[in-house]
């Protein structure tokens, strides 16, 4: 085995795993840390609920084999292109309408989400990825750093600019935790995260002033253990929990032990408070017993009560990870769309019963595409992927964006089947933003470089009924 | 406050016409003592008679400044070892220990491994199931059976060696999960490495694999334009941005210094990036273990059967060829080989003023306080820039600096509202393990540390990317934030992780499982002999906790809290009970939690 094929190589050209949860820190600008809290949202508190929904698929998902060409003269293209990769015809299952004059289908095991789309309760966006400026083949060759994203095809740092929003500089400070800095006065409820994670610690959810409430997906926020006893047997647990009290209720002088304290009392707080609430809620919908199902159903749970819960704002987090298929990418995907695709249609179910799709909106991310191109039996980093997006609220039953040419030396392609991105996260991200309640003067803030790609109030690619 | 003793031992003056005599601390020459009573309690070790109490034996003061003093120095320390420091001195068993030869993690890892392997086969398995190496669960194994049978003299090389791999990060979160063996070697580069010079340890993490791996500059090829191929830059960033001078201009003191308009000064641009990239290319494995694949390494072989415990070497055909001018304007020449190319870039960097304060204060912070003053900083960093003899990055001059500093040793730097830091969890775990006595039935301490892992985020090589568990420069929402301090810890310190490592105290303590494992070998438990005999009078009980893990700053208020919770506690087992319940209560507190 003397000759190692290029792809082979570059795949082996070190590429981590990205099964665990997104645990990210990366080095703050210090000028973000030094900056005043954001001013909050104009809008007052809100009497109407509004939940966001962010499903990460991290290691990068191959997404040309998710949402795929399916008439004649375009599968074509895309079966010379994907080589042994390529999906067979038949098995895709068909999607109405057309996309720059393609029709296309969707990867055979996401029957829920193929009925969603045909529902009008799903769309697609086409070709989206982290951008400064929209960007040329030119563009690209003349490597001139500036006008490219930091580190391209790095997991690290992709996945942190699909968090962040900043393409152009470091930052550990997600887009979901600045809106929820901005607007976090619309939960009459202070004591509860408006953000609540799945998946512990996130970039995403962290802001300035906000992290995230992580909670488990079987059993829901964590307690302390033995905490709250009041048999009178248990004298140590009554002890313990007595002890607990003390210690916590107090107001310390110093501050690192202060700030260590407030920490876990408001968790213990929280945890009483919503652990109480979720005893109430019962759905009917069944889910089935896998980690992204049950995520989704403490999700349906949790928005189930938020009147109990006394909050109207909540954007939550999981991360389904796994998706660096450098290696057997068919079977993986074979093995992991349809987990997704279920639990998705399962989610949405549940909201039916509940009668708040209109009132949720989910949405999917993942660090970069994949190459077009196969390195034996499996694909590397690339850039522009195809994203969904989950709701009552969405316009769905179409693609959005511009499906590319799935040409090898189309004027997206740069080499290695990478196909440089003709939407930009921006815009995906600000549209979400604005229907989540963000007012559009404060786009810019979130979204620094969003200007380049769009002006004006309106909806930047007009996939949600704002 | 007990530890009030030491630091105002006070001299008995006698009258003025008389000598000055000094009484105390140990000196009671010719002095016989005479007391009403000379009562001692039977089968207690310990009392205040009348002799001791005039001449200051066995008064806490020393040994509260020793048990603190191995806080700060080691990852944890029982009362036998706090005494002897207390006896012997701090700074004078500082010697002793930086005198130390090393001893290491991979032996360990790899012996646990052949164990593991061997029982597999001895019960069934399959040899064709059996990888080419360890997991990184070899390498939890390893880590913590060597700390807990080390001995005494690795304990400040230990604490050390944890600081620096959050300085030069490599992480299991990685494909690097499946290489135990990589890990634990390069674990080991700061186990040889922490009393040594950092010009070593910089070209050691360099070369190794897994860093190599790790931050892609393995196989690394030189630019070929006509392929669009240019040299990965991550290793090239890093190197600066973490391991060696960091973003901004530094004073001596670790404040950042400032041009004309106020502005912060980079250290490096884009190009200077680009260029270092350059220099780190040509890296390949230089060995292969024994496989079916491939006879030997070549420049492109991945890591699957590659040797990852040995460095890197250099393919001169895949190294960059031509100058390279890097940071600060310097040029390295053309025409030389890649080693040559590396170990003057290396040199550069070292040679870099950023450098002491850079890793000087993050070691300060890791080890004594999170806000140095920056005269304490200056301090550590002249002894970086030169220990005393013309060398300038050794370690143990930095070492010495830092902990022997009178703001890490005087009381009136701990008065201080700003001194101190919240300790990592993770040490926490090595403390409570290394102050009492643990039991496993064969004394094997093969801790995996998953579920502490997951309750509280903290492993070794365990952190969630090459930034480390947390920032160097993270400030907390709240007082600490608006007093403008920082705080590092506080970034994994969350509504989850408070409470995961809250529970996880309890199962130390209450549910009496210290350390698992995933290897069907019994785990390690907690034995409360030791302290039961205490428990009968609470007030006892918590003297000798506080001398283990309070240092003698346990508050009047949390001694009272957890004495009132211990007093009902009265059937059965109830010393026990005691002893789990005061544990648990007081390694959950903010006395314990906050280092001062």
């Amino acid at each position: 085995m003397k000759n190692i094929s290029r792809r082979k190589f570059i795949g082996q050209l070190g590429c981590g795993a990205m099964g665990y949860a997104t645990l990210y820190n990366s080095l703050i600008n210090m000028k973000a840390i030094n900056a005043a809290a954001m001013a909050n949202s104009a809008v007052a508190a809100a009497g109407d609920y509004k939940a966001l929904v962010c499903l990460m698929q991290s290691g990068g998902n191959d997404s040309f084999n998710m949402l795929v060409p399916r008439d004649n003269a375009s599968y074509q293209v895309y079966a010379n292109t994907r080589s042994n990769l390529a999906l067979p015809q038949e098995d895709l299952l068909a999607l109405k309408g057309t996309n720059n004059s393609m029709q296309l289908g969707v990867h055979p095991s996401m029957t829920a989400v193929h009925q969603l789309f045909e529902d009008n309760h799903l769309a697609f966006i086409s070709n989206v990825g982290t951008l400064i400026q929209p960007t040329t083949k030119e563009d690209f060759n003349s490597y001139q750093q500036k006008l490219l994203p930091l580190g391209l095809f790095s997991h690290s740092d992709q996945s942190q600019q699909w968090q962040t929003g900043f393409p152009h500089e470091r930052s550990s400070v997600g887009w979901g935790g600045k809106i929820a800095d901005m607007i976090h006065d619309m939960n009459t409820n202070q004591r509860i995260s408006m953000n609540i994670s799945l998946s512990g610690t996130n970039i995403f959810q962290s802001g300035q002033n906000t992290i995230e409430y992580a909670i488990d997906p079987y059993n829901g926020s964590v307690g302390i253990y033995g905490y709250g006893v009041t048999d009178e047997w248990n004298v140590f647990d009554r002890m313990r929990t007595q002890a607990i009290d003390s210690l916590l209720e107090y107001n310390y002088q110093d501050i690192f032990k202060k700030t260590y304290a407030d920490v876990i009392r408001d968790s213990r707080d929280a945890h009483i408070e919503f652990e109480s609430a979720l005893s109430q809620s019962v759905i009917g919908t069944s889910f089935s017993d896998n980690y992204l199902s049950k995520s989704f159903e403490m999700i349906a749970r949790t928005i189930a009560v938020q009147q109990t819960l006394n909050v109207q704002r909540q954007i939550f987090f999981v991360d389904y990870g796994g998706w660096d298929h450098h290696d057997e990418v068919l079977q993986s995907q074979q093995d992991m769309l349809p987990v997704l695709s279920t639990a998705l249609g399962e989610f949405y179910a549940a909201l039916q019963e509940l009668n708040m799709t209109d009132q949720v909106t989910t949405f999917s991310i993942s660090e970069f595409g994949r190459t077009l191109t196969s390195n034996g039996n499996g694909t590397d980093h690339a850039w522009g992927g195809n994203v969904l997006v989950m709701g009552g609220g969405v316009k769905g039953g179409k693609v959005y964006g511009t499906y590319p040419s799935l040409e090898l030396e189309s004027d997206l392609e740069i080499g290695g089947g990478v196909l440089i991105p003709s939407t930009s996260v921006d815009q995906y991200f600000a549209e979400m933003a604005l229907w989540f309640g963000v007012s559009s003067s404060e786009l810019g803030t979130l979204f620094p470089n969003l200007s380049n790609f769009y002006s004006g109030t309106g909806a930047p690619l007009g996939f949600l009924t704002i | 406050m007990r530890w009030l003793l030491l630091c105002s031992l006070s001299l008995l003056i006698a009258s003025a016409f008389a000598q000055t005599v000094t009484l105390g601390g140990g000196n009671c020459n010719g002095i016989t003592v005479l007391t009403s009573s000379s009562y001692t309690p039977p089968n207690w070790t310990q009392t205040a008679d009348g002799y001791k109490t005039i001449c200051g034996d066995g008064l806490d003061g020393p040994r509260m400044d020793a048990s603190r003093f191995l806080a700060q120095a080691t990852l944890g320390a029982n009362l036998e070892l706090i005494q002897k420091v207390a006896d012997e001195g701090s700074a004078q068993w500082l010697d002793e220990q930086l005198a130390s030869q090393p001893s290491y993690v991979l032996p360990v890892t790899m012996s646990i491994y052949q164990e593991i392997v061997t029982n597999f086969l001895a019960n069934g398995g399959d040899s064709s199931d059996v990888g080419y190496r360890p997991y990184w669960s070899a390498f939890q194994y390893g880590y913590w059976h060597h700390l807990m049978t080390g001995g005494e003299s690795q304990q400040v090389r230990e604490r050390v060696a944890l600081a620096l791999s959050e300085i030069f990060v490599i992480s299991m979160n990685s494909d690097l999960s499946g290489f135990g063996d990589g890990l634990a070697s390069y674990y080991d580069l700061f186990n040889k490495n922490a009393f040594g010079n950092y010009e070593d340890l910089l070209m050691d993490v360099a070369l190794h694999p897994a860093m190599g791996f790790y931050l892609s500059h393995l196989n690394n090829p030189k630019t070929i334009e006509e392929e669009n191929i240019h040299p990965d830059e991550n290793f090239a960033r890093e190197i600066m941005q973490l391991f060696s001078i960091g973003l901004y201009e530094l004073n001596e003191d670790g404040s950042r210094k400032t041009d004309g308009s106020g502005n912060w000064m980079p250290t490096y641009g884009q190009q200077d990036i680009k260029n270092l990239a350059k220099v780190f290319t040509g890296l390949g494995l230089s060995g292969v273990v024994p496989n079916e694949y491939v006879d030997g390494a070549e420049f492109g072989l991945g890591i699957w059967v590659g040797d990852m415990t040995h460095p890197m070497r250099m393919y001169e055909d895949w190294h960059e060829p031509g100058e390279k001018i890097i940071v600060g304007n310097y040029t390295i020449a053309s025409g030389q080989s890649g080693m040559a190319d590396i170990a003057e870039a290396i040199h550069t960097l070292f040679m870099h003023p950023n450098v002491g304060p850079f890793i000087g204060k993050q070691l300060i912070q890791r080890m004594v306080t999170s806000n140095p003053s920056p005269a304490y900083v200056a301090r550590v960093t002249q002894a970086f820039n030169d220990n005393g003899q013309g060398e300038r990055g050794d370690m143990k001059a930095v070492i010495r600096a830092i902990l022997l500093d009178p703001e890490a040793r005087t009381c009136a730097a701990l008065e201080s509202p700003t001194h101190g830091k919240l300790v990592e969890p993770f040490i926490r775990y090595t403390q409570f393990s290394q102050a009492l006595p643990l039991e496993q039935y064969d004394n094997k301490f093969w801790n995996i540390g998953y579920d502490f892992w997951e309750a509280t985020g903290q492993a070794p090589l365990g952190a969630p990317s090459v930034f480390n568990f947390f920032l160097p420069d993270y400030q907390p929402i709240g007082p600490i934030a608006q007093q403008s301090l920082i705080a590092p810890e506080f970034q994994i310190h969350n509504t989850k992780t408070s409470v995961g490592y809250i529970n996880q105290v309890n199962n130390w303590t209450a549910s009496n499982y210290v350390m698992a494992n995933w290897e069907d070998q019994p785990w390690v438990v907690l034995n409360t002999d030791e302290l039961t005999p205490l428990a009968r009078d609470p007030e006892v009980l918590l003297n000798r906790l506080d001398v283990l893990f309070t240092h003698g700053q346990l508050t009047d208020r949390t001694r009272s809290i957890i004495k009132s919770a211990l007093e009902p506690i009265q059937r059965g087992d109830y010393r026990d009970d005691r002893v789990r319940l005061a544990l648990y209560l007081l390694l959950i507190s903010p006395d314990y939690a906050i280092f001062k």
